[in-house]
């Protein structure tokens, strides 16, 4: 046996003793997400939407949702000398509050940090007359999502009023758009709604979470993914939404394959680049803090 | 020279009056952008000046600040902290006051404030000769109401100073967001976005690393105007007025050039280290319709086609091209591959179409992974 034969050998040995342990501490997808979240953190202990840049409320509060599905606690992710997630939440959740929207994502955030929330009355001054809030199909299942967060059950008034007005937006396809009836069907609406609708008292086995998840696992595109509306092409936000919808009404994701393909948690993870962030789509990498911090809500496939 | 020596008395005049010129209460919008602290607030000046600072005149940018921030500043005439938060030039950093999207060459103590201003202050960082590095960015273009579900398009500018005089050039890769949904800006600083499907309203705001964020207007989403109704007689149609200076328009009869970047031809990469980001440019005089490539692969007497919708390579006969796949419409694209390219020789094809329907000429390599 020749010295290079020998050499061969011996590291092919080596790899098969070392392979597993090697495997073993190999990061995982959320894992290295989490890294890379850590890293784009800005000194005030904020975010923007991009690594280094000048922190938003909401890309902030993203991140704290996110960090917080996957196990990481806010109060813990801070730069050396830095604030901590937690004190930029708790400093960014009362910007900007003339929204329902704004709100409901920052009373989210202040749970995800531990924090107790003061704005529930601010929300639910915001909440209109029809029980919706803004009119617009996600920023009610925001405002349930809220709610429920803060404690309300799916009996209270404001809950039911606006689980109603969402039931009521149910397009004829079974689908939810942004407004309500008659806008075209999306999958970020739908997956929201079928949130909504849960987290709003209503039974998985009810028929508007049934039209809807039908809806919606039919939008599945041959890569795996999901789009933001039906024709487009799937991104990395849109899926997420799909893989919470879908985790929430007890479905798993990992068996939605169309035609034997990918399952939507395979393409989110295939969207993943190698610092650890997740591009919003193949050809786009918009907003990679943003769209990290919603992928690691679908790899956790933990609904709001 | 004596026509230009006038113009310039005259000019000096009309900034010392509109500086020392005493005013009435002004409502102004007061943006502060810093780094642990960002808000916009609006307040009416009384005159009451800045206690504890003579210099700082009544009505002056120093005395909106004062209101802005219920005194929750240094109360210098040379800002050193809002809000707690300290910029000393101790790392060539300091508060940087503008007024209206520009540049202010007056002090905040003696600038004194117009109805509607727009006064920002954010942290300028000097880069060498004393040039700033960090710009805000300004939203041009914003419709006052755009229509449910339907595309519009806003204009992203940077406002850059030499602290002489300011001027504005497209924010290229600025991400344009309304909450919900973002957009990136193209060459020309343009980024398109569609609104949401419902009436109600959205908030804009761009931003970009090393940038200043843009003030962050509201915009209503009205509904779609009902359709004509399909019975009865159709109005008279509208005259037709011809316009008064309708120039021939310019066709664009220019191809785009495509180009891959990244990559050599005839390069060879280890299984570990082959391609997995796919990126090039394109250049053409105006917008960019779409980018499209095409991925061929041979691995011994083997060939197979990169198919953009499955993400997977199908086979196809050797004397067969690949069919082309979108990806987008971008002047800097770029594509992720789903995982590392297997082994096989490859020929990479990019193209591109111009919003006039031009083609560019194919830009084609070919790499090797082992």
């Amino acid at each position: 046996m020749s010295a290079r034969r020998l050499v061969a050998l011996a590291l092919a040995v080596a790899g098969l003793l070392l392979g597993p342990a090697a495997a073993g501490t190999a990061a995982t997808p959320a894992q290295r997400a989490v890294a890379y979240l850590e890293r784009a953190q800005n000194g005030d202990g904020g975010y923007g939407f991009e690594p280094r840049s000048q922190t938003t409320p909401i890309a902030t509060h993203w991140v704290a949702i996110g960090l917080r599905a996957a196990g990481r606690d806010p109060a813990d992710v801070r730069q050396l000398g830095g604030d901590t997630l937690a004190e930029a939440v708790a400093r960014t959740a009362t910007a900007e509050l003339d929204d329902a929207s704004t709100t409901a994502r920052a009373i989210l955030a202040l749970r995800a940090t531990g924090g107790a929330s003061t704005l529930v009355p601010r929300l639910l001054e915001l909440q209109l007359p029809d029980g919706s809030f803004d009119g617009r199909v996600t920023t009610t299942a925001f405002g349930i999502f809220a709610l429920r967060a803060a404690g309300r059950a799916p009996g209270d008034d404001a809950m039911r009023r606006a689980t109603g007005w969402l039931a009521g937006q149910q397009n004829d396809d079974g689908g939810f758009s942004a407004a309500g009836r008659g806008g075209a069907s999306g999958v970020d609406d739908t997956a929201a709604a079928v949130q909504g609708l849960l987290r709003g008292g209503r039974g998985r086995g009810s028929a508007p979470v049934r039209r809807a998840l039908r809806w919606l696992v039919a939008r599945q595109r041959a890569d795996g993914g999901f789009p933001l509306l039906p024709g487009q092409a799937s991104n990395a936000q849109s899926t997420a939404w799909a893989i919470q919808a879908l985790a929430a009404a007890g479905r798993d994701p990992r068996r939605l394959r169309r035609r034997g393909g990918r399952d939507p948690i395979a393409f989110l993870r295939t969207l993943q680049a190698r610092d650890g962030s997740f591009r919003y789509s193949r050809s786009s990498v918009q907003t990679p803090v943003w769209v990290t911090a919603q992928a690691l809500l679908g790899l956790a496939r933990r609904p709001f | 020279m004596p026509h230009a020596f006038g113009r310039l008395v005259a000019g000096l005049l009309l900034a010392f009056v509109l500086v020392t010129a005493p005013a009435g209460a002004a409502t102004v919008t007061v943006r502060i952008e810093g780094n642990t602290v960002a808000g916009t607030t609006t307040v009416n000046t009384t005159g009451a000046g800045v206690p504890g600072n003579a210099a700082c005149k009544p009505h002056s940018a120093g005395e909106a600040l004062e209101l802005a921030t219920a005194g929750n500043w240094d109360r210098q005439m040379y800002v050193e902290t809002i809000h707690g938060e300290s910029h000393t030039y101790a790392e060539s950093d300091y508060w940087a006051f503008w007024v209206n999207g520009s540049y202010s060459t007056v002090g905040l103590c003696d600038y004194i404030v117009q109805p509607g201003d727009e006064l920002l202050f954010y942290p300028q960082v000097d880069g060498p000769g004393f040039q700033g590095t960090v710009w805000p960015l300004y939203l041009t273009g914003v419709p006052a109401a755009v229509t449910a579900g339907q595309p519009y398009t806003v204009t992203v500018i940077e406002r850059v100073s030499d602290g002489a005089s300011t001027t504005s050039a497209p924010a290229v890769g600025a991400t344009v967001s309304d909450g919900s949904t973002t957009a990136v800006t193209g060459p020309d600083g343009r980024a398109t976005l569609i609104a949401p499907s419902g009436p109600g309203t959205i908030r804009l705001v761009a931003t970009q690393a090393s940038r200043v964020n843009s003030p962050r207007p509201q915009v209503a989403v009205v509904a779609p105007a009902p359709a004509p109704a399909p019975e009865g007689p159709a109005p008279d149609p509208a005259p037709v007025v011809p316009s008064p200076v309708e120039s021939p328009a310019a066709v664009d009869t220019t191809p785009p050039v495509a180009t891959i970047s990244g990559l050599r031809n005839r390069q060879r990469f280890s299984r570990r280290r082959a391609p997995r980001e796919l990126r090039g440019t394109v250049a053409d005089e105006g917008a960019i319709a779409s980018v499209e490539l095409r991925l061929h692969r041979r691995h011994g007497r083997r060939c197979a086609a990169y198919d953009g919708a499955t993400e997977r390579f199908r086979r196809i006969s050797c004397r067969r091209e690949a069919r082309w796949f979108r990806v987008g419409s971008s002047a800097s694209w770029s594509y992720l591959l789903p995982r590392r390219l297997p082994s096989g020789l490859y020929q990479l094809q990019v193209r591109a179409t111009d919003a006039a329907g031009n083609r560019s000429a194919i830009h084609s390599l070919r790499f090797r992974v082992r």
